[in-house]
């Protein structure tokens, strides 16, 4: 499963390769479609493909004439669980920042009380 | 050095809100003697929280995780807009995440933004990874700790 997220994320840091995956979540598209909003040359954009597929991020048809690329979310779920990590780190700090914050306004409001 | 961009969204959001004035939450982030909720419970470091609030200063503490495992963490601060706006590159040039003081477009960079809401303050905290990270950077940063979650991260810090 390491070597997998890696893959994914390797993929991912990419940004030409990010935008083919936002172009692909809104359906399956052909290399040539895929190219467009690029200025790429053909052989450079069936490189990042090929780094795509093997990262389990697209498919493509085996058959069909111009064998359309598909979307295959499930490694962009897992790289998002990962992230969990990162996020759940900063959750139980921001635990500790409340019941920290709540002392200090107790503290305030003891010392207006003095006052 | 080159300035850090973040257009590829590589990164998360939390937000929370505190039931104490915008002011306040910035100290609890910018005073040493409020600091202290950053650190793992149930340690305390002989080390002191220091703060340098400034831009290009740095805050800096010591996170003990266990009797054996402990390294420092903090930040250098990009932008500072008292009880409104903090950026920093998270890190440390001698702990983890590790900073270039050289390049501080290469670590991971923090934004906090402070609003004043009725009852308190919502605090809007965002992670990037720069557009600036290579490819084994990136997957490095995202690799790091990963499965095993944050402890094992740190185990490797060790030094």
């Amino acid at each position: 499963m390491q070597d997998h997220l890696t893959s994914t994320f390797a993929a991912l840091a990419d940004p030409t390769r990010r935008a083919m995956l936002a172009r692909l979540a809104d359906g399956p598209a052909t290399v040539t479609e895929l190219a467009e909003p690029f200025a790429l040359a053909l052989p450079t954009v069936s490189r990042h493909l090929k780094v795509l597929e093997t990262a389990g991020l697209i498919t493509r048809e085996k058959s069909a004439q111009f064998r359309p690329c598909r979307l295959n979310a499930g490694p962009l779920e897992e790289a998002d669980i990962w992230l969990a990590t990162y996020r759940e780190f900063f959750s139980q700090r921001f635990d500790a920042l409340d019941a920290q914050l709540k002392t200090m306004m107790a503290a305030k409001a003891k010392e207006e009380d003095k006052s | 050095m080159t300035a850090p961009t973040f257009s590829l969204g590589r990164g998360f959001t939390l937000t929370r809100t505190f039931e104490a004035p915008p002011d306040m939450v910035f100290s609890a982030w910018t005073a040493p003697e409020n600091l202290g909720w950053f650190m793992n419970p149930g340690f305390t470091s002989d080390l002191p929280i220091t703060v340098d609030l400034r831009v290009g200063g740095a805050w800096r503490l010591e996170m003990i995780v266990d009797t054996q495992t402990r390294y420092m963490t903090g930040g250098i601060f990009r932008e500072i807009e008292p009880a409104k706006k903090l950026v920093f590159t998270w890190g440390a040039v001698d702990g983890w995440p590790k900073i270039d003081p050289d390049n501080l477009a290469l670590g991971p960079q923090v934004t906090i933004l402070f609003r004043e809401i009725s009852d308190g303050t919502q605090m809007i905290f965002r992670v990037e990874l720069p557009d600036q990270l290579t490819e084994p950077q990136t997957t490095e940063w995202m690799s790091t700790g990963m499965l095993a979650g944050w402890t094992m991260t740190i185990d490797r810090l060790q030094f």
